[in-house]
């Protein structure tokens, strides 16, 4: 058609929609004057405008939304990438399944679509990478492979293999297998399942469906590691019940009892499953029955199976029900502990069978022959790759104690609950020595969130960090502090891979309650702890209410590079030097960095700031303005977080010289975490501040209940008897606070001024030189000087004087120790006038002038009043 | 699939070649913008919301905020954005119809849930997008303006005032030339 034709058809087509309907046969008619064509053209449209007024009216995609909607499906032929579709092999409540081509290598492959329910969120996602990630690494004969994690479209697939046979549903359709065939399955599905435990990795779904075995007998395992998307929310709880694509989600019929009630789920719930699977092949049926998953529940919950051979009609060697009872043992601890266990005793009763003479048994059971020799080929193997030869040992010792601890389990039931727990310093198992933060803080962390849990009883860090490094037997720990339960761990780090081993022992008989190995992506941290607290509260049967169960596993952080530079952080905070401070705050600020919302990451730096200058470092108006600006940003983030309190607290108290606003800080930490001896030991240093000695030391006291091995608490708590002139009791205290460790600086000092106070000075003098030999430092100097003024020794006094007043013109010397000695040895004038300089530069100490012996000298004279307005207090 | 290795500011600067002129720009920027949109729509569509509704118009908006050096862009280069996403969108669209048709002819009927099932036209409204797209394209033949108009209501889903803007013509040439359109096409499509 022309151009200026169109034209003209358009000018009359629209000129003709301003008629009416009517008029414009007439007014088309005169415009095409005679041109019949072009006549014809703008009809046929106009009859068209009028036949359907709503053609188009809804958006174009609109047509195709079925489709985008239900991109879950996929049809032969379509390319995914590398991957022809062939056909659909099977749905599932995981997903559909197609056999595919890999074009690329030209081989078949078995592709899996995720639903998009399981993938359309990041969290979501980043969990399903993880776990078919993990899954990929299980190199098992029995176990399909996974090739490959694929998206497309924003679609997720499992690239994996294609297994040519048919799976156990279909296998047993309804009639029991011959023994032989159903023992050799069930053998190889327990020695895939070993090996995934040894992982870390539970399976959590195995059923008849997700077994299949090729026609020369090979059983193969599917989909490691998807159950667990469907079946936990991200808060780590079983949602066994929630629905997937509409339908109860879950294997009712193999699901373990803890499964069932939604509880936490471990490698026993694989047993217990794997026992349903037997029970199918060897009858034929499931053991537990029931017209909807409801009934199916409850069966699994309170029936009992009925015995094998009265549902083969046949007999069965002896010992084989015996195996199916206990994997199907509703109370997990009395299955078998260890599916390799399961795994053995099967093999020992094909062994015995007449069948065993067979050629292609004998063969069978040539490749489990040797089966423990074969268990550490698999260590070695995996060492070289992985762990340790001597994580492997332990692992297989933890195994043993498992099983020894079996018999006792019953007993143990009815036996007092486990109350306390002490977490020992875990063992960095790697060879590089920087890895130690990792080890500390993980061990740091556990202690952390189960002192959160108010039945449990937890020993501090100070109290188990004596026994790091060192050989340490369970009862003698449980002794020694006092303990029912321990735990130890091991960590290692390779590449971005880490490998955590836990025991939680019973310290009353060093019998194992528990034990696993985690062996996870880096990344996956944050989760292994918690599966760890979480296993804890469980194995110790703790009663937690909703709160505190949230409180004891939530995480800080999600991001698991964030947390690692937060260890890092504490690490060095922990070491409590010039250069380690340095490096805490540097870290922290990159935790913080990664995850901007990181609270506990600000009170970590908040500390840092606050200890470089309280322990004489920086001048306090350099450092406490940083510490307060995180202790406040770290409360906006998370105001349930006692230590960010704390922090706070410790700004308001030592900079601020804000009495009330830090009492209010302590007293919300212990609100929020009564077991959290920094709260208490906080609260004590504002009540003795305010003189309120008798309220302090009984404070103090409290928080050296909670941590009775804290050097920095044993020797405030002698400082405070010092402070309340009870020289006696201090020199005691600080004696025991010494016993803990010799070589605490603050521990000497303060009891040289224990004897300074009760007038033993040759004792008073030699402590502070000790002091000052463990640590040569301005601060140990000061007290020095003041030592000898408080003992009348005025000329070593004044030449140490001299040296601090030659220092303080070329590096921060506070001035709180020039004023002290000058008060010691009376010159007032000086001592105001450089305790002036102190209140300016607001020295954290000022805050026990009320209290503090050493301006003892200084009380009657009318300018001391006014330093103590000026500080703040009330007059 | 991985982002597009792109910049948001070679991005920008392919829009502005082309807005100057370089036809060659267009087929750099083209799938580009066919990628972003086409992971836009599935991620669009999958949102767990259950209210969730086909508004083509907000993915090209994301896909614009995502593509686009914000820091660098006038009205001019937002409009020819848009008048590439509206092909881009007519691409994905009719590539979603053509696996939809091939699914039918697997012999398996769709069943929606009924939220979803809401928001299909009705039967005797529905447009056969195969079909639409060829007309739209002997369409363009004839009268490009009109094709473009289409694309831009039809497939992108803006409205009147906006295709108005982003072809630079009145809002009453783009009625007019939509009326014409549509019914052109329904012609085409029922002869």
């Amino acid at each position: 058609m022309k151009s200026h034709t169109w034209q003209r058809v358009n000018q009359i087509f629209e000129a003709a929609l301003e008629f009416t309907a009517e008029e414009r046969g007439a007014f088309v008619g005169r415009a095409c004057n005679g041109d019949e064509s072009l006549r014809r053209e703008v009809e046929s449209l106009l009859a068209a405008h009028n036949a359907a007024p709503n053609f188009m009216e809804q958006p174009a995609v609109a047509e195709v939304a079925e489709v985008v909607l239900d991109a879950k499906k996929l049809f032969k032929g379509q390319t995914i990438g590398q991957y022809k579709i062939l056909r659909e092999l099977g749905k599932g409540g995981q997903g559909a399944v197609y056999q595919a081509l890999d074009t690329k290598l030209n081989r078949t492959i078995a592709l899996k679509l995720l639903p998009p329910e399981l993938t359309v969120n990041e969290i979501n996602r980043k969990r399903f990478q993880r776990e078919a990630q993990l899954a990929s690494a299980l190199d098992h004969p029995n176990i399909c492979t996974i090739h490959d994690l694929i998206e497309f479209d924003n679609l997720h697939f499992i690239v994996m293999q294609f297994v040519a046979g048919r799976n156990i549903r279909e296998l047993v359709g309804g009639r029991p297998l011959e023994l032989t065939s159903a023992l050799k399955i069930a053998i190889q599905v327990c020695d895939a399942l070993a090996a995934a435990h040894a992982q870390g990795i539970i399976h959590r779904d195995i059923k008849a469906q997700n077994v299949i075995v090729t026609d020369n007998g090979q059983a193969r395992i599917l989909d490691f590691g998807l159950a667990k998307l469907t079946q936990e929310s991200p808060d780590g709880k079983d949602q066994t019940e929630l629905t997937v694509q509409g339908s109860p989600y879950g294997t009712p019929t193999y699901a373990a009892p803890e499964q069932s009630r939604g509880e936490h789920v471990d490698h026993r719930a694989d047993i217990f499953s794997t026992g349903i699977l037997l029970y199918e092949m060897l009858t034929g049926t499931w053991a537990f029955h029931g017209k909807t998953a409801v009934d199916v529940r409850h069966a699994v919950l309170h029936e009992t199976p009925k015995p094998i051979a009265e549902l083969r009609g046949a007999l069965i060697p002896e010992g084989l029900q015996a195996i199916v009872n206990r994997a199907l043992a509703k109370d997990p601890r009395e299955r078998f502990q260890n599916i390799a266990e399961m795994r053995d005793e099967l093999i020992a009763v094909l062994r015995e069978l007449p069948e065993a003479e067979s050629s292609e048994t004998t063969r069978f059971l040539e490749n489990f022959r040797s089966y423990v020799p074969r268990r550490i080929r698999t260590w070695d193997h995996r060492a070289k790759l992985l762990l340790a030869g001597a994580f492997a040992v332990s692992l297989i010792f933890v195994g043993f104690l498992t099983y020894r601890f079996l018999s006792s389990d019953v007993a143990r039931t009815n036996a007092q609950p486990i109350d306390s727990i002490a977490v020992m310093p875990f063992v960095n198992a790697g060879h590089e020595q920087n890895a130690e933060y990792l080890s500390d803080g993980i061990t740091e962390s556990l202690i952390n969130t189960l002192s959160q849990a108010p039945s449990l009883r937890v020993m501090s860090r100070s109290a188990v960090f004596r026994y790091k490094d060192k050989e340490t037997d369970a009862s003698k720990v449980g002794e020694e502090l006092n303990v029912r339960s321990v735990l130890k761990g091991e960590v290692k780090q390779i590449g971005d891979q880490i490998a955590i081993n836990v025991e939680l022992i019973d310290a009353k008989d060093n019998h194992q309650i528990w034990g696993d190995q985690y062996v996870r992506k880096f990344a996956d941290i944050l989760t292994i702890q918690r599966d760890i607290t979480q296993e804890i509260v469980g194995q110790l049967r703790l009663k937690l209410s909703g709160a505190e169960r949230e409180q004891l596993t939530k995480n800080y952080t999600e991001n698991a590079e964030a947390y690692q530079l937060y260890l890092r952080g504490r690490f060095y905070w922990n070491k409590r030097t010039a250069e380690s401070f340095q490096r805490s705050i540097e870290f922290f600020q990159e935790a913080i960095d990664k995850d901007p919302n990181y609270a506990l990451a600000y009170t970590g730096l908040a500390d840092s700031y606050s200890f470089l200058s309280s322990q004489g470092i920086r001048a306090p108006e350099d450092v406490f303005p940083l510490a307060k600006d995180a202790a406040v940003r770290a409360i906006a983030l998370d105001d349930s977080l006692a230590e960010a309190h704390c922090s706070l607290g410790y700004v308001k108290l030592y900079y601020d010289w804000d009495w009330d606003g830090a009492a209010q800080e302590y007293r919300r930490a212990i609100e929020l975490n009564p077991n959290y001896p920094t709260a208490h030991h906080g609260y004590a240093y504002y009540l003795i501040s305010m003189g309120r000695t008798e309220e302090a030391i009984a404070e103090i006291k409290r928080a050296q209940e909670l941590d009775p091995l804290s050097l920095i608490i044993n020797t405030d708590h002698g400082e405070f008897y010092y402070f309340a002139r009870r020289p006696d009791e201090a020199i005691e205290q600080l004696h025991k606070a010494l016993d803990l460790d010799s070589s605490f600086v603050r521990g000497h000092f303060l009891l040289a001024r224990a004897y300074a106070q009760k007038g033993q000075c040759n004792e008073a003098i030699e402590e502070f030189q000790k002091a000052k030999n463990l640590e040569d430092t301005v601060e140990r100097l000061g007290g020095l000087a003041q030592g000898y003024a408080s003992c009348g020794r005025r000329d070593e006094a004044r030449r140490v004087l001299n040296q601090l007043l030659e220092l303080s013109k070329q590096q921060y010397v506070s001035p709180h120790w020039i004023a002290s000695t000058y008060a010691g040895l009376g010159q007032k004038d000086e001592a105001f006038a450089w305790l002036d300089k102190a209140v300016e530069r607001r020295f954290g100490p000022l805050i026990y002038l009320k209290v503090n012996p050493i301006w003892d000298n200084l009380r009657s004279d009318s300018r001391f009043q006014t330093l103590l307005t000026r500080v703040g207090f009330p007059s | 699939m991985n982002a597009p290795a792109n910049t948001s500011q070679d991005i920008t600067q392919m829009l502005r070649e082309w807005s100057d002129g370089k036809r060659e720009a267009l087929a750099e920027l083209m799938p580009l913008v066919y990628d972003e949109l086409r992971r836009q729509a599935a991620n669009y569509l999958r949102r767990e919301r259950p209210d969730h509704t086909l508004q083509t118009t907000a993915l090209i908006h994301e896909a614009y905020l995502k593509l686009i050096d914000q820091r660098d862009v006038n009205w001019q280069s937002r409009a020819h954005f848009f008048a590439i996403s509206a092909q881009a969108m007519r691409r994905i669209l009719v590539d979603y119809a053509r696996t939809k048709h091939r699914e039918k002819r697997g012999g398996d009927a769709f069943k929606l849930p009924l939220e979803e099932a809401a928001l299909m036209p009705s039967e005797e409204n529905r447009v056969d997008l195969m079909a639409l797209d060829e007309a739209l394209t002997r369409l363009g033949e004839v009268d490009e303006e009109k094709a473009r108009i289409v694309e831009l209501r039809y497939f992108s889903g803006l409205s009147t005032e906006e295709t108005a803007t982003v072809l630079r013509v009145s809002t009453r040439t783009v009625e007019r030339g939509w009326t014409m359109a549509k019914a052109w096409l329904h012609r085409e499509l029922n002869k």
